[in-house]
């Protein structure tokens, strides 16, 4: 059972609202803090939701301060509820319960008692993947999507769409297997305990960090975003062993393309690699031939170029990845370009063969 | 399966909470608002030493005034009539909605205060104290004659109450 997005995001907002009435009630000690931010890390969605509390909070202030509720009454009422106990077992403890809930009570009990159930159902989707250490686990996402998961180590891992990660946890190390696809990881940092990416035969060693593995069938595509990284070709490293002479460091802002061997470490826009993130593709100077397969990771009609020259034309932008018809349509306004669209098919073709050869949709 | 699992990722990373609706009376679109959501979120993840920051919240609190201002800094030399005024601390920032943004702030407070009358005695009481006498969460556990954990779960059933109350206004 997947609970549904607004339970979801019923669930975020309160861990947003515990952490707000944590921070307005003072200081948070080392610990408290570092859980925030890993928090906030997390996912753009409890960035969202605890800044809309924070506004939330500040409208309630204004509420508070304009309107008249005789505090001396209120406090009465309120020092009687939080100190009415409800017996939980009445006829065990052999009493009738003494007194029934006035209205409002009872209407609030509902109300937590749905809050409950959110909690419930926010534990288990939490909770779900029985993150037992020593047992793999695998995720994996369908065509067109991605995902997010707290990994049990508090280390974070994005999922983009067609991509599949292997999780093995031991005492000693943390391996995750990437099968196929694109995977971000914000690494949490535990001291002697390693976290290691093998895609295929290369390995990413993390040195604490955040990076970006793209596994495409022949290439190996590793992004630092932040701190650094070891990246070899070969067996997994003996706990004991220094790392292979050969491995390559690399640092943030920089990648490196493994093909055969690990090429030398180039800089790039890490912004452009993580945008997946939010669904956007970024593209400067691609070949055209290169930004189509991109599309077609996500999209579920294919992109077909006709003519072979065109695959290296060079194409720049930003662009929804699920899309394709905002880029189809910015392609046709190039010169070099004609689209054929049907329902099925969208073909790309240099001006001058489009001439030659009609589309025909029935191949 | 596949449509429904599609569905929840695109709303999680389209929809991206209120946060778009939290800047969207600061900002012309809501393409700008959604390019904010991100960007707040990338410079939080930048941050490697996450224990250097004394406040997280402060620090997020910053991250995004300073997109506001930056954002503000870019519209005036574009020279165009930017909804965004002097980004003059915390309180400027969080004087922004949190969820509806058919309804000003008049609306939204007006509403608030009926939720408020709503709430159970000891979560309103919790409320009042706080906000309109500004007292600790200690001087209120003292007044309600209940533990200061109390004081922290009436205040956070407070504010889901309204939440709950206010997203339904969307």
């Amino acid at each position: 059972m997947t609970p549904s997005n607004e339970q979801i995001r019923l669930a975020i907002a309160e861990q947003a609202i515990e952490w707000f009435v944590q921070n307005r009630g003072g200081p948070l000690d080392r610990e408290a803090r570092s859980r925030f931010m890993a928090w906030l890390k997390a996912s753009p969605v409890h960035v969202g939701e605890y800044l809309a509390i924070a506004g939330l909070a500040r409208d309630l202030d204004t509420a508070a301060n304009t309107t008249q509720i005789p505090l001396e009454p209120l406090l009465v009422r309120a020092r009687e509820q939080a100190h009415r106990v409800v017996p939980l077992e009445p006829s065990v403890l052999g009493h009738a319960p003494v007194t029934t809930l006035p209205r409002m009570s009872r209407v609030w009990s509902l109300a937590a008692a749905a809050a409950l159930a959110f909690i419930a159902v926010a534990t288990l989707w939490l909770t779900r993947d029985g993150e037992r250490f020593g047992l793999p686990r695998t995720y994996s996402t369908g065509h067109g999507e991605q995902s997010v998961r707290a990994l049990p180590d508090g280390s974070v891992l994005h999922l983009n769409t067609d991509s599949q990660v292997t999780v093995h946890y031991s005492r000693r190390e943390r391996v995750v297997d990437l099968d196929r696809g694109q995977a971000l990881f914000q690494v949490t940092h535990q001291g002697e305990r390693g976290f290691r990416v093998a895609a295929g035969n290369t390995q990413v060693l993390d040195v604490g960090t955040q990076f970006d593995v793209y596994r495409r069938p022949g290439a190996v595509r590793v992004t630092v975003v932040e701190g650094t990284v070891a990246v070899y070709i070969g067996p997994p490293p003996m706990p004991t062993k220094p790392l292979p002479p050969a491995a390559l460091r690399v640092g943030a802002g920089y990648q490196v393309e493994v093909r055969d061997q690990v090429g030398s470490p180039r800089p790039v826009d890490a912004r452009g690699v993580v945008a997946w993130l939010k669904r956007q593709i970024v593209f400067e100077n691609e070949p055209l031939g290169e930004v189509a397969d991109e599309f077609n990771r996500y999209g579920h009609i294919a992109i077909e170029i006709e003519d072979e020259a065109l695959r290296s034309l060079p194409i720049t932008g930003v662009f929804d990845a699920y899309d394709v018809d905002s880029f189809v349509a910015s392609l046709a306004t190039m010169k070099e370009v004609v689209v054929q669209r049907t329902p099925t098919r969208i073909r790309i073709l240099s001006r001058a063969s489009a001439r030659r050869e009609p589309l025909s949709d029935t191949r | 399966m596949a449509e429904s699992r599609k569905a929840f990722v695109e709303r999680l990373f389209a929809h991206r909470g209120a946060l778009q609706a939290f800047f969207y009376r600061r900002l012309r679109t809501k393409s700008d608002a959604a390019d904010l959501v991100q960007e707040v979120y990338l410079r939080m993840l930048r941050v490697s030493d996450a224990d250097a920051i004394l406040n997280p919240e402060a620090y997020l609190f910053t991250v995004a005034r300073n997109l506001l201002t930056e954002n503000a800094a870019v519209d005036r030399r574009q020279a165009e009539a930017a909804d965004v005024g002097e980004a003059d601390g915390m309180q400027h920032l969080l004087d922004v909605p949190g969820f509806d943004t058919a309804l000003d702030v008049t609306q939204r407070v007006a509403r608030l205060r009926v939720v408020l009358k709503e709430l159970p005695p000891q979560c309103c009481a919790a409320v009042m104290l706080q906000y309109h006498h500004e007292l600790s969460y200690q001087e209120i556990a003292d007044r309600l004659e209940v533990s200061p954990s109390m004081v922290n779960k009436y205040l956070q059933q407070a504010l889901s109450h309204c939440r709950r109350r206010m997203a339904r206004l969307r």
